[in-house]
Parts: C-alpha cells; sequence; structure tokens
C-alpha cells in the first residue's frame, strides 16, 4: 500500500516537476550553445556579458527549482491530506502512518532527483561531467594548507543539511497537521492556515530551544571547550570540536523530526476534522 | 406499465392494487410471466424489498405463483380473477359515491345522474 | 437479516458543542435507509464516524463485526457531500485508482455507467459540469461491490433529471448483502426507495421505521411526518 502511495505522489506531482527540471535543462544548453558561440568573439563585451547573464539565471533557474519543490511538496501534503482530497484519502483502507511516510519519502525523492538535475544541469553547461569532484578537491586543497583535515567536518556537515532538509519537512507537516486539526472554540470559522504557520512559529522556536540545548550539552557535558580560540587548539582538536558540536546537532534534529511525524500522525488519526 | 404512487398509503399496498388493475383489465393475462423483481422495481422506482413484499401478498393471495428456476406468472386461477374483478369493481364504485357525496349530491341524485349518463 | 452495522452509545462533539449524545442504532443488511434530519442534527457527523474521516469521543461502532478501521474502510463506499477528485487527474486515472486500492471495485460497471452518460473517461475533472463531475463521484462510488454504502447528500443541487439517475443507479447497485445509507433532506425524492427511515435530532434518533409502517400508522408520508416532528 505505501509503494502505490508514493507512486501516486510521484506520478501527480511529476506533471508540475518534470516541465520544470525540462526548463532548466533547456537554459543550460542555451547557455551552453551560446558560450560556445562566444569563443569566437573573444573581445566582444556584449557576448561576455549574455554568457555570465546566461549563467547567472541558469543558477537562478536551479534555485528556484529547489524552492519550488520545497512549496510544492509541502503544499501537496495540505491539498491531499488536509483538504477535500482527504475525504478520498483517509477513507482509504491504509493506515495514516502510510499516508505520512508516503507524502515524506516521495518528497524527499524529489529532493534528491532535483540534486540529480541540479548535477547533470551544471555539468552539461559546463560540458564537464567531473565538476562536483573538481569543486570538493578545490575545497579540500584550500583546507588541506591550512593544516586541517577538513572532509570529517565536510561530510558531517552535508550529513548535517540533509537531515536538516527532511526534518524541515517534517516540520511543516507537523504545523499543518496540527493547524489543521485544532478545534478553537470562536465564533465563524477560524483560518488554518494562519493557525498552521503559528505552529510552525512554534516549532521553529522550539528547535532553536533544543538547539541551544544541544551546545549546552556539548559544552557541559562533552566538556567541549568553545573558549579556546581556534589558533591554540591543534588541528585535531579542532576537527573533532567542530564535528562533536555538529553530530550532537544532528542527533537533536533527528530526535525532532521523529517528534514532528509523530505529532503528525497522530493528530491526522484522532482530531482530524476535514471540513 | 406506468406506475404512479401516492404519499399516504404504504407502496407495497399501492403496488398491489395496480398489479391487480393490470390483471382485472387483462394488461397482464393469466400465464403471462412477470419481470424480474429487479427489473419492476427499477421501472417503478421503489425499493425491491418493497416491490417483493408486494409480489409476495399478491401470490399469497393466489393472483400470483412463482415457479421456482422458471420465475414468477399471473395465475389462470378463474375464481381468483372473478374475485378481483368483485373486488376491483367495489373499490371503484365505493369510491365513486366517496367523491359524488363531497361534491355535495345525494344518493338519489347521485342514482339519476348516473341513469342519465348511462343512457 | 444480520446487521451491518451497529452504533453504541456514539458520542462526538467539537470542542464544548455536543453533536451526537449517545447514539444507538443498528443497520439491517440489505435494506436502503433514508437518514433524516434537519442542518446540525448530527447526521452527516454520524456518516463521517461510519468512514472513518472522524474519530468519536465515546462510543463504538461496529461495521461488519470490526471496528472502524482498514478492515471496515475496504467494505465500506462513502460518497461526501463535497468534491473530493484532484481536478487535474483524468477520470481513466481515477478509476485505476480506485482500481488500485479497493479489491472490489469493478472497472466495467464504471467504465459501462460513464458510457451511458456519454461522459469521455478521457476527460479531466476540472472540465466537467458541475452536475457531471457529482455523477462521476457516485459513479464511481457506486461501482465498488461495498457492504455498506454512505451517500451524504447525493442529490443535492442537481437537476431533476439527475436525481432519477442517482436513485435509479442506487436501485440497480442493490443487493442483499449490502446496504446503503442516504443522508437527505430531500425526502419526497426518496420515500419510495427506501426501505426505513431514521430521524435524527439534536444528536440523537428519535425514530427509526420503515417506510410502510409509518405510512400505514400515521396515515401521511414520510416527508409530512418530517416536517410535524422538525418544524420550528
Amino acid at each position: 500500500m505505501l509503494a502505490k502511495l508514493i507512486k501516486y505522489d510521484m506520478k501527480s506531482q511529476s506533471k508540475i516537476f518534470v516541465p520544470m527540471y525540462i526548463f532548466d535543462l533547456i537554459l543550460a544548453v542555451f547557455g551552453l550553445i551560446l558560450s560556445k558561440i562566444s569563443h569566437f568573439y573573444p573581445k566582444s563585451y556584449i557576448f561576455s556579458g549574455i554568457n555570465q547573464l546566461f549563467f547567472a539565471v541558469l543558477i537562478l533557474g536551479l534555485v528556484i527549482t529547489a524552492v519550488v519543490t520545497l512549496i510544492l511538496t509541502v503544499m501537496r501534503y495540505r491539498t491531499n491530506l488536509l483538504r477535500d482530497e482527504g475525504y478520498l484519502m483517509h477513507t482509504l483502507p491504509v493506515k495514516v502512518s502510510q499516508l505520512y511516510f508516503s507524502k515524506l519519502i516521495s518528497s524527499v525523492l524529489w529532493f534528491i532527483i532535483d540534486a540529480a538535475v541540479v548535477y547533470i544541469v551544471v555539468a552539461i553547461r559546463l560540458l564537464d561531467f567531473t565538476w562536483i569532484a573538481k569543486f570538493i578537491s578545490e575545497l579540500l586543497k584550500e583546507s588541506g594548507n591550512q593544516g586541517i583535515d577538513v572532509t570529517v567536518i565536510l561530510v558531517s556537515m552535508i550529513f548535517y543539511m540533509m537531515v536538516a532538509l527532511v526534518v524541515s519537512l517534517t516540520q511543516f507537516f507537523a504545523a499543518l497537521s496540527t493547524g489543521y486539526s485544532l478545534n478553537i472554540r470562536r465564533e465563524g470559522s477560524v483560518n488554518k492556515d494562519l493557525l498552521s504557520i503559528i505552529v510552525y512559529i512554534l516549532s521553529y522556536i522550539l528547535i532553536q530551544i533544543m538547539s541551544m540545548a544541544g551546545i549546552a550539552v556539548d559544552v557541559f557535558i562533552k566538556g567541549i571547550n568553545v573558549n579556546k580560540a581556534a589558533s591554540a587548539m591543534s588541528n585535531t582538536e579542532v576537527v573533532s570540536t567542530v564535528t562533536g558540536i555538529i553530530s550532537t546537532q544532528t542527533v537533536i534534529l533527528i530526535l525532532l523530526g521523529i517528534f514532528f511525524a509523530a505529532v503528525s500522525i497522530m493528530r491526522m488519526k484522532k482530531h482530524l476534522n476535514l471540513e | 406499465m406506468e406506475w404512479r404512487f401516492s404519499d399516504d398509503l404504504p407502496i407495497y399496498q399501492q403496488i398491489m392494487s395496480q398489479i391487480k388493475t393490470c390483471i382485472a383489465t387483462g394488461t397482464w393475462k393469466p400465464g403471462d410471466k412477470l419481470p424480474s423483481v429487479r427489473e419492476l422495481a427499477l421501472e417503478a422506482e421503489v425499493n425491491p424489498n418493497t416491490m417483493q413484499k408486494a409480489l409476495s401478498e399478491l401470490e399469497r393471495e393466489g393472483l400470483l405463483y412463482s415457479q421456482r428456476t422458471a420465475g414468477r406468472f399471473v395465475s389462470d386461477n378463474a375464481s381468483k380473477a372473478k374475485v378481483l374483478q368483485e373486488e376491483m369493481m367495489e373499490e371503484y364504485i365505493k369510491k365513486f359515491l366517496e367523491q359524488m357525496k363531497k361534491l355535495g349530491y345525494t344518493p338519489e341524485e347521485t342514482l339519476k345522474l348516473l341513469q342519465k349518463f348511462i343512457d | 437479516m444480520s446487521d451491518i452495522a451497529v452504533c453504541k452509545d456514539l458520542k462526538k462533539s467539537y470542542g464544548r458543542k455536543s453533536v451526537l449524545k449517545g447514539l444507538n442504532l443498528s443497520i439491517e443488511s440489505g435494506k436502503i435507509i433514508g437518514l433524516l434530519g434537519p442542518n446540525g442534527s448530527g447526521k452527516t457527523t454520524l456518516i463521517k464516524l461510519m468512514s472513518g474521516i472522524l474519530r468519536a469521543n465515546d462510543g463504538e461502532i461496529l461495521i461488519g463485526g470490526n471496528p472502524v478501521g482498514i478492515e471496515t474502510k475496504k467494505i465500506v463506499s462513502y460518497l461526501p457531500e463535497r468534491p473530493y477528485f484532484s481536478a487535474s487527474m483524468k477520470i481513466d486515472e481515477v478509476i485505476n485508482f480506485f482500481d488500485d486500492f479497493y479489491e472490489d471495485f469493478e472497472k466495467e460497471t464504471a467504465y459501462g455507467m460513464l458510457e451511458k452518460l456519454n461522459i469521455s473517461p478521457a476527460a479531466r475533472i476540472r472540465t466537467l459540469s458541475k452536475g457531471n463531475r457529482e455523477k462521476v463521484q457516485l459513479i464511481l462510488v457506486m461501482s465498488r461491490k461495498a457492504k455498506l454504502y454512505l451517500l451524504d447528500e447525493p442529490m443535492g443541487g442537481i437537476d431533476p433529471a439527475a436525481r432519477d439517475y442517482i436513485l435509479k443507479t442506487i436501485l440497480t447497485n442493490y443487493s442483499e448483502d449490502s446496504s446503503v445509507i442516504i443522508s437527505t433532506h430531500l425526502i419526497s425524492d426518496v420515500e419510495n426507495v427506501l426501505d426505513d427511515v431514521i430521524f435524527i435530532k439534536d444528536g440523537e434518533m428519535v425514530l427509526h421505521k420503515s417506510v410502510d409502517d409509518i405510512r400505514m400508522e400515521e396515515k401521511k408520508s414520510v416527508d409530512a411526518l418530517f416536517r410535524e416532528v422538525f418544524a420550528c
């Protein structure tokens, strides 16, 4: 059942995402052709200007694609589970948790596809499929000069960012699920989207508090000394300090993510109230 | 067959009278096979259970009979048909007299008028 | 005949407002039942509770012997009052969706009904007129061989010809091991099709009788009785 739900989510959203990716691809190909042409006019300011403009447009396009991915996946959760389509989804013979995870998993899949598209699109524009490897080795070289082994830090940061992305999805979903299921006794109807935004802000505050708690744990329990200047630390100390902090934060985020997921599922299971 | 139902009597009873009329007037002849309960219900736009009830009652009264695999048929029971005819006749006349009374005619006036129209 | 659904002491409130106050009900199999009551009486709430869209605060609902959950959703086919298909989907896609998730769904029945109505399965939901949209929803709900059909105001806002179609569809799909609950306030349109009626007033059941009994005992139609019982 979960696989079926994911299939339909992907299918339905592909109607918007695929054209978007094709558009980005076209931008890349266009930019590539333009840059090849401008080789024939190396002294032309116009061509160099247009080239740079197009590259900027391409990057903008990719950023917009990522933002749109976030907006659409969150909106789909809202439209499909909390509004009129909810009458269809919540009467299917499936568990609420399956409905939830189908949305979460399909959203993450789209982000993964998004990343792949970014990779391909930039690679096409630069006509170089090894651009990521080069980019990373440049970074590592830079820091290597400073004597610090940034690889571990880089890896833990990337992992943290991926976790943060997934958790931010769970945060949105939890805010929506809660905002839409609160039974506020008030004259007239309450705007559920407004409530969701308020819940979202509260959840953001919660994340901040928990993050600071994490730092506190690191300082007082793990004994990480944040006052020591980086220059006074050995290289390994710098790496372990930084990765220590990042990993605590990652764990906190994961716990929060689980909490948000549980809240979403519970609210929809027990307090669902479709219009 | 045109089914017409009024609001104040149980539908199965109305179905029964309408079927009796059909039989009495010869629209449904003895030996005729009836459509299935479902078909009749659909035609009359009534609940199949209601139609079933009406048909069962008519079976009980002997106007219809059913054969296990073959279906439901109109009885060729002559005496039943006669009784039916008499029943309907009584019903019509009673109703007519009631209506005349409502209009304000006395039984004698009604009789006179009736004679007039028959001639 | 056995009961397909039983409600015991069902309570539901929204915040402080109590809508169902301990409802007791049993629905026999093989019947077409009218759930009648004014707006706000609790009939939509009852239907939503039976379909699983809403959770009761207290009491229990058993459908086919099971409490409301995945097992009951497999045998309950629910038609809500509002449009609930994604507007961008084609009818074909919706049919495949139903086929994928419901074992008791019959594609041929759905396609057959669409053909009779001259609605193209390749059409997108958003291109359909309101009347056609509602007919398509009904077709999909009735193309399942469910044990309990819950139709919430299936005839609100449709023209009389469409209403006839809906009644015919309900009658055509009638079977002895399933029941249909029609929640409506357009009583005179459905009266002839109903076996039993249930009157709901202020969250409680005030009457559960067969249409025949009402006509014999009260010497009036259900519609007329309803107006009496619920006179303002």
